[in-house]
């Protein structure tokens, strides 16, 4: 499953605002897709601290070439391809083999694949991953219907606002704001589970 | 009452940003206000902190939360990578540079320091080489080689004979002080040289040089004082110029008065300075 629709049509507003010298629109799209690098990498290397520096220089090589990105793909499709080759680059040049068995160039529309299928994750962190997934589920639980009907639309179906309006039968200004208000409200439950993360993890390899 | 309304405002005022965003991240923003909201991002960094936040929760929902999340400054360390807004040392390096490099820096700094040092001390050096050789070429009149060339006589050989003790008599008062270390140095070293032409070895280079003239074909050069230097009460003044001393004239506009400092002008004098033409003999400025 690829970007939705309308995720699609922000990134290629945001990769022209970046090609005319915008770097904030660039900061945008690191903290769109700095997580799901940084787990695509982790399929081929499994040090967290290598982990780190190669998707920081998948973001700096993306940077340098996105003046050449023409929109023919998806954005997140071409960060995945450069993700792979950075990976794949650093483990030749630190003499390893990349894995035969893992996720090819070819693949790389299918961009969630490489986060879908993880084997080599630990219990503590698929622990990690279950109480981030439950805070958030019991945040989304806890709003009103037409909160929680908005905000999944949009977030899980990838509606866009006109259909959402069509769909609950209210005007596009109110879509746009139960949709603030559901991630307010989830932004609030999830705060203080990050930040308790974060913590500890600042510096875990 | 006056700090509750402006928190409100504050409180406002983010809520609109923050509803802007939320905009932003469906695409449902106009452009005018993305460009507006870009600018502020870039100085707003708990607004971008937001963004990422929303951005999680929404691949969560979707089940793609990630098992490992990279650090909450992660954005900012690859902006600093990439526009040298700060160190790129905050990403853990492991053990990517050999032993020597550690201690490189520290001998590359040394070395630099060193050869600053030699660099601040050569003036010193250069002026005390080459105040003898001027002294030399001044009192004999012409540098040992050419008259090496013009094949010199026994005459010419006391010439050389007198500028290398004259020369000498220099290092030796030379040797006997400190060594300066700055330009004024070098002028107290050739006043030094000028004082020391009263000395027997000065005079017999002095007499021995007013001999050698034909010989060594040099052209007479005329020192020309200062116009000013002509006029006594200029004598030891040079250009130096005074305004603390105008303040202690009391206001006298109908009448001549010189500047303070200066001595009165002779009459004899003044007559002169009015009979010659202005040209030879300037008046002088207060």
């Amino acid at each position: 499953m690829a970007e939705d629709d309308v995720s699609q049509a922000l990134d290629h507003d945001l990769v022209a605002r970046v090609q005319r010298g915008d770097s904030a629109a660039f900061d945008l799209l690191v903290r769109k897709y700095q997580h799901r690098t940084a787990a695509l990498i982790s399929r081929y290397i499994h040090d967290w601290s290598e982990v780190q520096d190669v998707a920081q220089d998948t973001f700096i090589r993306a940077y340098r070439a996105i003046g050449g990105f023409r929109g023919d793909a998806q954005f997140s499709t071409w960060l995945h391809r450069i993700a792979v080759n950075t990976a794949k680059n650093h483990l030749v040049s630190s003499n390893r083999r990349p894995p035969n068995d893992d996720i090819e160039i070819e693949d790389a529309e299918q961009f969630e694949s490489g986060l879908r299928l993880r084997d080599n994750d630990t219990p503590e962190r698929e622990l990690m991953r279950q109480q981030l997934e439950q805070t958030v589920l019991r945040a989304v639980e806890a709003l009103p219907e037409e909160l929680r009907d908005a905000i999944t639309f949009r977030e899980v179906e990838g509606m866009s606002y006109e259909d959402i309006a069509e769909r609950m039968q209210c005007p596009i200004g109110t879509v746009r704001s139960r949709i603030f208000r559901a991630r307010e409200a989830i932004d609030i439950g999830m705060k203080p589970h990050l930040e308790h993360d974060n913590l500890p993890n600042r510096s875990h390899a | 009452m006056n700090n509750d309304t402006a928190m409100h405002a504050n409180d406002l005022t983010q809520l609109s940003s923050r509803e802007q965003l939320s905009a932003l991240m469906d695409d449902a923003l106009p452009a005018d206000e993305t460009r507006f909201l870009l600018r502020r991002l870039q100085h707003d960094a708990p607004l971008a902190d937001c963004w990422e936040r929303w951005r999680l929760a929404g691949e969560v929902m979707r089940g793609l939360a990630p098992a490992q999340r990279l650090p909450a400054d992660f954005a900012v360390r690859v902006g600093a990578a990439l526009h040298g807004t700060a160190p790129q040392a905050a990403l853990p390096r492991r053990a990517a540079q050999p032993a020597w490099m550690r201690w490189g820096g520290g001998a590359a700094m040394a070395a630099s320091l060193a050869v600053a040092a030699l660099v601040l001390q050569r003036p010193a050096v250069d002026a005390a080489t080459v105040a003898p050789a001027v002294l030399a070429t001044t009192t004999a009149d012409g540098p040992a080689p050419m008259q090496s060339v013009l094949g010199g006589s026994a005459q010419d050989a006391q010439v050389l004979a007198a500028a290398s003790a004259v020369a000498g008599a220099s290092r030796a008062s030379r040797a006997s002080r400190p060594a300066p270390a700055d330009a004024s140095a070098a002028r107290s070293r050739a006043h030094l040289a000028r004082s020391s032409q009263g000395s027997p070895a000065t005079q017999i280079a002095t007499a021995a040089s007013a001999d050698s003239l034909p010989l060594m074909q040099q052209p007479d050069i005329v020192t020309r004082p200062w116009p000013r230097a002509v006029l006594p009460q200029y004598g030891s003044e040079g250009l130096t110029v005074g305004f603390g001393n105008q303040a202690q004239v009391g206001y006298t506009p109908f009448q001549a008065h010189a500047p303070a400092g200066i001595a009165p002008v002779d009459a004899d004098v003044r007559g002169a300075a009015l009979a010659s033409p202005a040209g030879d003999a300037p008046t002088p400025q207060p």
